[in-house]
């Protein structure tokens, strides 16, 4: 007698969906593969790569002062911040001063270049999250950062302004009006754009009480920046490690409280980005009020070669966390070995566990906290 | 309960930002209609970048600084009266870093405040200054206190270059 086959019971596979590497909410051309079981998420992988340039190995065969431009494209909107840890760093290795005044306009660019960061952040942020106007006025207010920038450096993405010694040309008194006028209205502007994005109620609703992170696990993954002080840790290289002249300005650094939901929730990681445009304007009034007399380049040989054998690991607090150079001298014009960290690398690596077991919809809004520049990312 | 309290959380919250919104309708608008009408370009700006050939000393720092790669310069005769007989700057490769304006030592490359530049054929970028001279296009101007120290320098430069008054 022939028993007829048992039908197979149904099998319950994840369905894999590719986001990315051109999905406009991925933040550039980061993939990720989202493993999915009808509206969850089982797994979110992000794939990198799509944006590698070798520049670790450039680093190691062009100048010291060439590779300042290299710098601008790591973190492409906060490239200030970029070209002055670079200069740091070498500064560091061949033991090179740096004037008072050069400090100051280092200061004063990248709390600038901060601001015009995190308004690309918040508005984009919104943007992910289905809100457009916010968007165009975090730009507008961006526009007129870049305008400032545009007037000390010449450029408004990719600036090479800072270099190594110094900057590369002095500070104007048409900037310094333009910063006046800018920081004038900027707080107001802020508050504005609270009322249309932060406390809109849907806005918290679809942010608050998703993806948070906590403390504990942010310190272990390495996380840096707005994402580790989103999750109650309170942790800034400017005021614990103040590097350049940090320490003579006056500052808060926010520290996510869970106003609406968790600590270290979207929303408290959004938060604290918007907070630190505050903090930032604090800074940049002081700066403007203190600016001293001097040279705005010190004494740089010719042809830098630093001491053989040197070793150096200088790291800054960027826009979007610990931005830090390691490098190696052979007493040559070239770096033996160069080491960059980004901070968005290491923030991205906690994306799989915090999206595990998340809505399809959560994850790009959780991506979107993490501002992630995949220039960075990739190197 | 809840639900209607959100429900009426995120009108309100959304009628507050109508509002804001709103003031926007009477603030004068800012666009400009771009190929009539331009903004005005800052003075450091960093156009296209050209090389006055006529006063360039074909030193050679530039094309040591660039970091990719995109001059090359050829130099004729030794001493004070050295001019460069070939000096090509590849606009498929300049990344408008102004690293070579800073090393020059004669002033004799400059960003240019051209912006609107269009090529069909990636041979047209690569351009030959000494084969074809500058148009007369605004640039950088010196520092006051730099030039005065050298008239003999700056008539030279004025007189060859387009630098003019941006």
């Amino acid at each position: 007698m022939i028993t007829p086959a048992q039908p197979k019971p149904l099998q319950g596979e994840p369905l894999v969906v590719h986001m990315g590497p051109q999905h406009p909410s991925t933040h550039g051309v980061l993939r990720v593969e989202l493993h999915t079981d009808g509206e969850v998420v089982e797994r979110a992988i992000p794939n990198i790569g799509y944006l590698h340039r070798c520049k670790e190995k450039i680093g190691e065969s062009i100048g010291y002062d060439a590779y300042v431009p290299y710098t601008d494209r790591m973190d492409y909107l906060a490239a200030m911040n970029n070209n002055w840890t670079w200069a740091m760093c070498v500064e560091k290795l061949a033991e090179i001063e740096v004037p008072e005044r050069a400090e100051y306009i280092r200061v004063f660019v990248g709390e600038l270049n901060r601001i015009a960061s995190h308004l690309v952040a918040v508005g984009t942020y919104g943007l992910d999250l289905g809100a457009f106007t916010p968007f165009l006025h975090a730009f507008r207010e961006r526009e007129m950062t870049l305008d400032i920038l545009e007037e000390l450096s010449g450029g408004r993405l990719c600036f090479g302004y800072v270099r190594i010694g110094g900057v590369a040309e002095d500070m104007t008194a048409r900037a310094m009006d333009m910063t006046r006028r800018f920081l004038k209205q900027f707080r107001a502007k802020l508050d504005s754009f609270n009322e249309l994005l932060s406390f809109n109620h849907i806005f918290i609703k679809r942010t608050a009480n998703i993806g948070a992170l906590s403390g504990e696990q942010a310190i272990a993954y390495g996380i840096t920046g707005p994402m580790l002080r989103a999750s109650g840790v309170d942790w800034d290289l400017r005021r614990d490690e103040p590097y350049s002249i940090y320490n003579r300005f006056e500052f808060d650094i926010p520290v996510g409280q869970g106003l609406k939901g968790q600590v270290g929730d979207n929303w408290d990681r959004y938060w604290i980005r918007i907070r630190e445009m505050y903090e930032s304007t604090r800074i940049l009034e002081q700066v403007i009020d203190g600016f001293p007399e001097g040279s705005h380049m010190g004494k740089v040989p010719a042809v830098l070669r630093p001491p053989k054998d040197a070793e150096v690991y200088v790291r800054t607090e960027c826009p979007r966390g610990e931005l830090a150079f390691y490098m190696i001298s052979d007493g040559s014009k070239v770096p033996f070995r160069l080491k960059a960290r980004g901070p968005s690398f290491c923030n991205l690596s906690v994306f799989e566990e915090l999206t595990r077991d998340m809505l399809i919809a959560d994850v790009v809004a959780t991506l979107g906290t993490f501002d992630v520049v995949m220039g960075e990312v990739d190197r | 309960m809840a639900i209607i309290n959100d429900i009426l959380q995120g009108f309100l919250t959304t009628v507050k930002g109508m509002i804001v919104t709103g003031k926007e309708c009477f603030v004068p608008a800012v666009t400009v209609q771009y190929p009539t009408e331009k903004r005005p370009i800052p003075e450091r700006f960093r156009g296209m970048l050209v090389n006055d050939a006529s006063i360039c000393i074909a030193c050679d720092k530039c094309v040591r600084i660039c970091p990719v790669n995109c001059l090359y310069c050829e130099g004729e005769g030794k001493g004070k009266a050295r001019r460069a007989s070939v000096f090509t700057i590849d606009y498929v490769k300049c990344c408008w870093c102004a690293l070579c304006v800073e090393v020059c030592p004669v002033d004799s490359l400059y960003m240019s405040h051209d912006y609107e530049t269009v090529f069909t054929d990636r041979s047209q970028m690569i351009r030959d200054f000494c084969q074809d001279p500058i148009p007369p296009i605004g640039g950088r101007q010196k520092p006051a206190e730099e030039s005065s120290d050298n008239p003999a320098e700056k008539k030279e430069g004025e007189s060859n270059s387009g630098r003019a008054a941006a």
